[in-house]
């Protein structure tokens, strides 16, 4: 009998390797997400679910009531000032907790990655997905000059984590786990979307770009502090380079390894249909933001020097402080709710704590005690 | 590197809870409190260690801390299984993962915006789902977790070779915070509450007059402890009041 299945698992396994698939053409439709009038506000590749946010390019927020066919309805949330998110906004007692930031001024390192190593932008490329050799690469690399001639450090991986499927983002976590080892300052993750070309296409200062899409993963306790991270890229954004961020979109589906780190920012450049020069000139652009982001400006209202990160009292609790109470709320319910559910009443659970708390440590700390005591003993007699 | 107060609290506090609960379910894998302590701090030492396996056609390495240790782990438990049919459902869990997570990785949505669940928790939850059906026990939902990702990725090793794409195989590459631990951890987690579930479904644990003998309640034995303490006391009283006569 085990004989038998285990012989139909190793059948299995094998028609894995064998039936693997090779193609994974991406299939290109978009999504509209209209307002409660019927306006389009936001434009974005593939399905969006109820429960989905986005900013605009405006700074007004919508979440995603009810989709049907490719038509998204979104309730308008309210209009962010994003005033309050420039990250020069500083917590009150940030000068008590300045010691925390103080540290020496390094010229600040990026690390780039590309988690969807195949995208690529049919205009100039050719074809929407290359394997192995997306066009993507090579927005990756006019991102890097862009910021090697601000005085940036960066390290760009070329990792490839192909094919494009639903465990790319747990092989880019390798990469980016390698990044963090040398320690950036910022990580980003290019992309690029799906939509029709103007969705996408801008002029700025006379030139033809692509506009950048900032993504962020709801999922998570982590998200809040991501998304506080996400309003400060685009405020500073906002005021340097104005139309040059698409919106935000706040999906609920994934932390597309933003937990790792907290500057992680996920971008998106330009669509398929656009060509890849416009993106390179679009991301050379967004790369003038990231000294802001990073406090690396020498002075400056946008400068985050000294910034506790904890809030400011317009703003409230800042992203990482909320992330913080979620963290450990889910711990504290968590772990509420599995003693009821282990123990079967409220008094054996609380019996359980009390066992918990009381013995399961104690022989880390039990030699040391028992020395005491024979100690104790020992000078009594 | 210029990280406000926040941020940084942020990170500690996760990074503790996150090895807080890795704690609690590995010494449920056959290892004592201290034990599992120090097989974190190794996996944390190992996550900055990669041994490369091949060069050609593609680069292939193995993570010490996010692959080779829950490897090992996972070997020496199927050892140490008490029956062969536990050893073999271990096993064919691990299959069945792997399979489950290549036909997710094939039909479930890959793009940001729409993906329904993180991948971790989707093949977490399918590992500690399948290998609680398998084999309902922790121990073989850790295994199928651990051993299902590692199959997962010589599986993609193999196709991305079969199909001539460049890429690069990285086994456990993000150590402690892989996909292989995650999968293992949370696979023990669903285990853990699918069956407390199932058996308070059916009724259990019983508790009061009827409860089955032998069955563990927390406050009888520290009620039992009590008493002893409290007749210690009482015993230590008595000694001295028959000292204070004596003198």
């Amino acid at each position: 009998m085990n004989r038998r299945i285990f012989s139909i698992a190793f059948i299995l396994l094998c028609s894995m390797m064998l039936f693997a698939p090779i193609s994974f053409a991406a299939e290109v439709s978009y999504f509209n997400i209209i307002d409660e009038t019927g306006n389009i506000v936001y434009i974005t590749g593939w399905q969006v679910k109820v429960g989905d946010q986005c900013l605009t390019a405006e700074n007004k927020r919508y979440e995603v009531i009810s989709v049907a066919g490719n038509t998204a309805k979104a309730r308008f949330i309210g209009d962010v000032n994003m005033s309050l998110y420039m990250p020069g906004n500083t917590f009150n007692y940030a000068g008590l907790l300045g010691v925390s930031v103080a540290n020496a001024q390094d010229s600040g390192k990026v690390a780039i990655y590309h988690t969807h190593s195949d995208e690529s932008y049919v205009p100039t490329d050719g074809k929407e997905s290359i394997l192995g050799d997306g066009g993507i690469y090579k927005v990756g690399d006019a991102f890097a000059s862009a910021l090697k001639a601000q005085g940036l450090e960066v390290v760009h991986s070329m990792a490839k984590h192909d094919p494009h499927d639903d465990m790319a983002y747990e092989r880019s976590r390798r990469t980016v786990m390698e990044l963090l080892k040398q320690q950036p300052n910022a990580i980003f993750d290019v992309h690029r979307d799906a939509v029709p070309p103007e969705v996408y296409k801008t002029s700025i200062n006379g030139q033809d770009v692509s506009k950048v899409q900032l993504v962020v993963g709801k999922y998570g306790p982590t998200g809040k502090q991501i998304e506080d991270y996400a309003m400060q890229i685009k405020a500073a954004a906002d005021q340097q380079h104005p139309g040059l961020i698409k919106g935000i979109f706040f999906a609920k589906g994934g932390d597309y390894n933003q937990d790792l780190y907290p500057r992680s920012m996920l971008l998106e450049v330009g669509a398929h249909t656009n060509d890849r020069a416009s993106a390179e000139k679009g991301i050379a652009l967004f790369a003038d933001v990231v000294p802001t982001i990073l406090g690396k400006t020498s002075a400056g209202a946008a400068n985050q020097e000294g910034a506790a990160g904890v809030g400011t009292t317009e703003t409230g609790f800042s992203g990482s402080t909320k992330s913080t109470f979620w963290l450990i709320g889910l711990v504290v319910l968590g772990s509420a709710a599995f003693l009821f559910l282990s123990t079967g009443s409220v008094k054996e659970a609380k019996s359980k704590l009390k066992q918990f708390t009381s013995t399961e440590f104690a022989n880390f700390f039990g030699p040391k005690k028992r020395n005491r005591k024979e100690k104790d003993d020992q000078d009594e007699s | 590197m210029n990280m406000p107060f926040g941020m940084i609290a942020l990170v500690v506090v996760a990074v503790l809870i996150y090895f807080g609960v890795a704690q609690r379910i590995l010494d449920r894998m056959r290892l004592t409190d201290k034990q599992a302590l120090l097989f974190i701090a190794a996996v944390i030492a190992g996550s900055f260690i990669n041994i490369p396996l091949l060069r050609s056609p593609i680069d292939m390495s193995i993570n010490v801390g996010g692959a080779l240790l829950p490897l090992l782990l996972c070997l020496w438990l199927i050892a140490k299984a008490d029956e062969t049919s536990e050893k073999v459902r271990a096993v064919v869990a691990s299959i069945l993962v792997a399979f489950t997570i290549y036909l997710g990785s094939r039909f479930l949505p890959y793009e940001p915006e729409n993906m329904f669940l993180d991948p971790k928790l989707i093949y977490g939850t399918a590992a500690g789902l399948i290998a609680y059906l398998a084999g309902r026990s922790r121990r073989s939902a850790f295994i199928g977790g651990v051993l299902g990702i590692i199959l997962s990725d010589i599986v993609h090793m193999l196709t991305i070779i079969r199909a001539g794409i460049p890429g690069t195989v990285s086994i456990g590459g993000a150590g402690a915070f892989d996909v292989v631990m995650m999968a293992g951890i949370i696979a023990v987690m669903i285990a853990e509450v699918v069956g407390e579930t199932r058996e308070k479904l059916q009724g259990g644990p019983v508790l009061g007059p009827h409860r089955p003998e032998g069955l563990y309640e927390f406050s009888k034995e520290l009620a039992a402890k009590e008493l002893k303490k409290k007749e210690a006391a009482s015993q230590l009283q008595a000694n001295d009041k028959r000292g204070e006569k004596h003198e």
